[in-house]
C-alpha cells in the first residue's frame, strides 16, 4: 500500500511539473482564467450578488466554492506564483482521485494485489473519459469533480461496509477541500444520485433486514449533515424560487428547449458503440487535431471494446460476489445515464427529466454521467485484469505488461506530453501554446490605472462581441472574454446569457457606430471610460475591426465629447466628458414606453432626471427639484443611501441589473413600487420628503449570510460529535 | 419500441423457463463482441441495435443475480 501512495504522490509531481514547468498557467473554454489572480474571485462566492459581467448578476452556487477561493487567495496572498498554485491544485486533484481509487479498490477487493489497483488508477487517471471530459474540456469545476468523486466514494462505500455512522462524519468534514466542486450543479446532483444508487445496490444485495435498515439510515444521514454543513450555498439554489428571478444559463428551467437538446445530444453522444468504448463522439471530427484522430483508429477502438469486453467478462465470472455485483450495477447504471434517452429505455430518462425541474441540467447526459462512468470502470478493470490472469496463468505477466502499457503508455501518451492541453482552435492548435497562458503586463497597469479611478463606474471595452475571444498574445488565450479575470473594475467587453444584459449588449458598439447620441447610452449605463484593444483576434472571432472603433472614437474626440486618456500596449482607454456618477441617481421624468426597447435610452438624459419606464407603472411625477443622493456601498449586494431636500415623490434608480429580488427600504420597511428602469436597471418610486437613509439589498445576500452562520455551526457540532466518538472508539478498543 | 418488445419476450420466456443469470449474461457478452467487431468494421447500424440488445441482456441478468442473492 505504502509502495502504490508513494507512486501516486510522485507521477503526480512528474505530470505537474511537465503542464507547468515553463511556469505559465493554463486557461480556456467557458473557465475564463481564474488562475490569472485567484483572489479576484473571492467575492463572486462572498456574496448573492456579483457585479461582473457589467451590470451585475446573481451568483447562485458559485457562493459554493468560498472556501476553495479563500484557501486559494491565502496562496495567493503569501506571494505564491499563479502558475505554482494552479500546479499545486491539479496534483491534489491527481492525488485525491489516484488515492481515492486505490482505497475504493481496496475497498471492494481487498485480497487484490497492489498491482492491479494500480491499473485501476492509471485506468481512472488516462482514460478515454477524463482525457476528453475532464482535462481537455479544462473546466476547473470538472476537474475538482473528478479529484473528489473517487475519495468521497470510497469514504461513503467504507461506512457502509463497516455499517458505522462515522464515516458520514468524515465524507462532509473533506468537502470543504473540494468546495469548487459543488459550483457545477450537475455534479451537486449527480453525487447523490450516485450515492443514492451505491446505498440501493448494497440494500439489494444484503438478506437481513436490520443490514438494510441500516443503509437506508445512513443514506439519509449522509444526506442530512450534507444539506446542514452546505446550506450557505443551497439556500442560493432554494432562493431561486423564492425570490421568482429563475431566469438564468446556469437554471434553465425551459423544458421543451433543453428536451430538444438533451434529444440532440442523446442521439449524438449517446450510441452505446460509443459510450461501451468510453468514446465522446463530439470529440472526433474533421477539425480534429491530429492525436485525437490516432486515438480513433481501429486499433485504438479495438483495444477500448477488448477491455470493456474484459471488465464484462469480469463481471460475469465474478457475478455471485456482492462486491462485483455492486460494481457491475453502477457499471450499467452509469452507462444507461451516460446514453441519455436513446433506446433502450430511454423513455424513462425523459420522463424524470421532463418532470423534475432541476434535473435540467442534465441535457448533456454523457458529459454528466461521464464522471461515474469512469469510475465504476475504473474500479473493475484492475479486478477483470487479474480476473484474466486466473483463467489463463501462462499469459498473467503479458495479460498485465500489455493492460499496463496500453493504459499508462498509449492512453497516457496526450498527459506526458501536453497534447491533452491542445484543441483545434487558434492559439491552442499549437502544442507549444496548447492552454498556456501569458497575460501581457500592460493589463496589470490598465487595471491598476482603471481601480485608481475610482469605484463607481464601468468602462465598456470595444470590440464588442459574444463570450468568445480570442487574444493574440504570445501565449496567447482562446476561450469566455476575461473580464472578471482581467479587471476588478467591472466592465462590458462581451455578451452573455444574462437577462437584458444579453440583449443590451448587441446594440452597444452598434449604437457607438450608427448614432451621435451615444453618450447618452454610455451614461445610462454609468460608463466612464471606453477603451479598444488591440491584441484580439478580431477576424477570427467575426468582431469588428478595433480601427473602425478608433476612428468612431477619434471624430467624437473631436466634438469634446470624449478625450483618449490612457494607453497601455494594445490598450487604449478614452474617458466619456459628459460622465457623472449614476450608480444611484433621482429621476423625475419619467419617459413612458410599452415595452421598454434599448434604443429609447437615446432618448433618456439620465444627467437631467430621465428615467424609461413601462407605462404600466402609470407614473405620474412633479418636476420639482430633484433631491440631492450621496450612497455608501457595503457589499455588492448592500448599499446604504442618503437622500436630501426631497421636495416631492420621485423615483430613485439603481444602475444594477435588474432583479426581483433587489430590496429598497426605510427603517425596514419594504418600499413596495420596485420596477424596470432604463431597460436593464432598477427603479423604486418614493414617496418620501426631507432627509432619510435608504438601504438597497439584494435579499438572497440575507439568506447566504443566515446560510454561512448555519453552516459554521454544524461543522463545529460535527467536528465536537466526530472528536466524540472517535475517542469513545479509542476507549472501547483499548479496554 | 422493439427494445421493449425485446424486454417483454424475455421476462415472458424467463417466466416459463425459469432460467439463471448466467442464461442471459453469457449470450450478453458474445453479442457485445459481435457488437464490437462490427462496430470496427464500420457496420454501425447493426453494431449499435446488437449493443442495445446485449446492455437488455445484461440488465436482466444482473436484475436475477440481485434476485438470487
Amino acid at each position: 500500500m505504502k509502495k502504490t501512495i508513494i507512486f501516486i504522490l510522485v507521477a503526480a509531481v512528474i505530470l505537474v511539473t511537465i503542464w507547468f514547468r515553463d511556469g505559465h498557467i493554463m486557461g480556456t473554454a467557458e473557465d475564463s482564467l481564474i488562475f490569472y489572480n485567484i483572489s479576484r474571485f473571492l467575492p463572486e462566492s462572498q456574496f448573492a450578488w456579483m457585479e461582473h459581467p457589467g451590470l451585475g448578476r446573481v451568483t447562485i452556487n458559485l457562493t459554493a466554492g468560498r472556501p476553495t477561493y479563500e484557501a486559494l487567495t491565502f496562496l495567493h496572498q503569501l506571494g505564491l506564483a499563479n502558475f505554482l498554485i494552479q500546479a499545486i491544485v491539479f496534483w491534489f486533484i491527481l492525488v485525491s482521485a489516484g488515492t481515492g481509487i486505490y482505497l475504493l479498490v481496496r475497498e471492494f477487493f481487498p485480497h487484490l494485489s497492489s498491482k492491479y489497483a494500480l491499473l485501476s488508477v492509471l485506468f481512472y487517471w488516462f482514460n478515454p473519459l477524463s482525457l476528453v471530459n475532464v482535462w481537455n474540456r479544462f473546466l476547473t469545476d470538472y476537474i475538482f469533480s473528478f479529484g473528489l468523486l473517487p475519495i468521497a466514494t470510497f469514504i461513503f462505500v467504507r461506512g457502509l461496509n463497516r455499517r458505522s455512522y462515522l464515516w458520514p462524519f468524515i465524507l462532509v468534514l473533506i468537502l470543504p477541500l473540494y468546495s469548487f466542486a459543488f459550483t457545477y450543479l450537475a455534479f451537486d446532483i449527480l453525487l447523490w444520485i450516485f450515492f443514492f444508487f451505491i446505498t440501493l445496490l448494497f440494500f439489494l444485495t444484503h438478506r437481513q433486514l436490520p443490514g438494510k435498515l441500516f443503509y437506508i439510515k445512513y443514506f439519509l444521514l449522509s444526506l442530512l449533515l450534507f444539506s446542514f454543513t452546505n446550506i450557505w450555498w443551497i439556500s442560493q439554489l432554494a432562493s431561486f424560487n423564492l425570490f421568482n428571478n429563475i431566469n438564468s444559463s446556469v437554471l434553465n428551467f425551459d423544458i421543451s428547449g433543453n428536451l430538444g437538446t438533451l434529444d440532440v445530444l442523446s442521439k449524438k453522444m449517446g450510441n452505446l458503440t460509443d459510450v461501451f468504448s468510453l468514446t465522446n463522439a463530439s470529440f472526433v471530427n474533421e477539425n480534429s487535431l491530429y492525436w485525437v484522430r490516432i486515438f480513433h483508429l481501429p486499433p485504438f477502438i479495438v483495444i477500448s471494446y477488448l477491455i470493456i469486453a474484459g471488465i464484462l467478462y469480469a463481471i460475469i465470472k465474478g457475478i455471485k460476489n456482492s462486491s462485483i455485483l455492486i460494481l457491475g450495477g453502477l457499471f450499467f447504471i452509469s452507462i444507461y445515464l451516460a446514453k441519455g434517452i436513446n433506446p433502450p429505455f430511454g423513455e424513462i430518462y425523459q420522463f424524470i427529466f421532463a418532470n423534475v425541474p432541476y434535473l435540467q441540467v442534465f441535457r448533456n447526459p454523457f458529459e454528466k454521467a461521464s464522471f461515474i462512468l469512469s469510475l465504476s470502470a475504473s474500479l473493475l478493470i484492475g479486478y477483470s485484469v487479474f480476473n484474466l490472469s486466473q483463467q489463463l496463468p501462462k499469459f498473467r505477466q503479458l495479460l498485465y505488461i500489455t493492460f499496463l502499457g496500453f493504459i499508462a503508455v498509449m492512453w497516457g501518451f496526450p498527459f506526458y506530453t501536453g497534447l491533452v492541453f491542445t484543441s483545434p482552435e487558434s492559439p491552442a492548435n499549437n502544442p507549444q501554446i496548447g492552454y498556456k497562458v501569458q497575460v501581457p503586463e500592460y493589463y496589470q497597469e490598465a487595471d491598476q490605472w482603471l481601480s485608481s479611478q475610482g469605484e463607481n463606474f464601468r468602462f465598456i471595452g470595444f470590440p464588442l462581441g459574444d463570450e468568445g475571444i480570442t487574444y493574440n498574445w504570445e501565449k496567447g488565450y482562446s476561450g469566455v472574454e476575461l473580464s472578471s479575470a482581467l479587471f476588478s473594475t467591472p466592465g462590458i467587453l462581451h455578451n452573455t446569457a444574462v437577462p437584458y444584459y444579453h440583449t443590451l449588449v448587441p446594440q452597444i458598439q452598434e449604437t457607438l457606430l450608427t448614432q451621435d447620441d451615444f453618450l447618452k447610452l454610455a451614461n445610462a449605463l454609468n460608463a466612464r471610460f471606453l477603451f479598444v484593444r488591440h491584441d484580439i483576434n478580431f477576424e477570427l472571432r467575426k468582431m469588428e475591426d478595433p480601427a473602425a472603433i478608433d476612428k468612431n472614437l477619434a471624430s467624437r474626440e473631436k466634438n469634446d465629447e470624449i478625450k483618449k486618456v490612457a494607453l497601455f500596449g494594445q490598450l487604449t482607454f478614452w474617458e466619456n466628458l459628459k460622465w457623472q456618477d449614476r450608480t444611484f441617481y433621482p429621476a423625475n421624468k419619467i419617459i413612458n414606453s410599452p415595452s421598454q426597447e434599448v434604443v429609447e435610452l437615446l432618448s433618456v438624459d439620465v444627467l437631467q432626471g430621465d428615467v424609461l419606464v413601462d407605462e404600466q407603472e402609470n407614473l405620474q411625477l412633479q418636476d420639482v427639484k430633484l433631491p440631492e443622493i450621496s450612497y455608501e456601498k457595503i457589499n455588492p449586494a448592500r448599499y446604504k443611501v442618503h437622500v436630501s431636500g426631497a421636495q416631492s415623490s420621485f423615483v430613485l434608480v439603481f444602475s444594477e441589473l435588474f432583479n426581483n429580488a433587489w430590496q429598497a427600504s426605510y427603517r425596514d420597511n419594504r418600499i413596495d413600487k420596485h420596477f424596470r428602469g432604463n431597460f436593464y436597471a432598477n427603479g423604486w418610486l418614493i414617496d418620501k420628503t426631507g432627509e432619510f437613509d435608504l438601504i438597497i439589498e439584494y435579499l438572497p445576500q440575507k439568506l447566504l449570510e443566515l446560510g454561512e452562520k448555519i453552516s459554521v455551526i454544524s461543522y463545529m457540532l460535527l467536528a465536537g460529535i466526530f472528536i466524540l466518538l472517535v475517542s469513545r472508539k479509542i476507549k472501547i478498543k483499548r479496554s | 419500441m422493439i427494445y421493449w418488445f425485446i424486454l417483454v419476450l424475455i421476462i415472458i420466456f424467463q417466466r416459463i423457463q425459469k432460467k439463471k443469470d448466467i442464461f442471459y449474461l453469457k449470450p450478453a457478452l458474445y453479442i457485445f463482441i459481435i457488437g464490437a467487431l462490427l462496430r470496427v468494421l464500420t457496420l454501425n447500424d447493426i453494431s449499435e441495435f446488437l449493443m442495445r440488445t446485449s446492455f437488455i441482456f445484461f440488465i436482466v441478468g444482473l436484475v436475477l443475480s440481485y434476485e438470487t442473492k
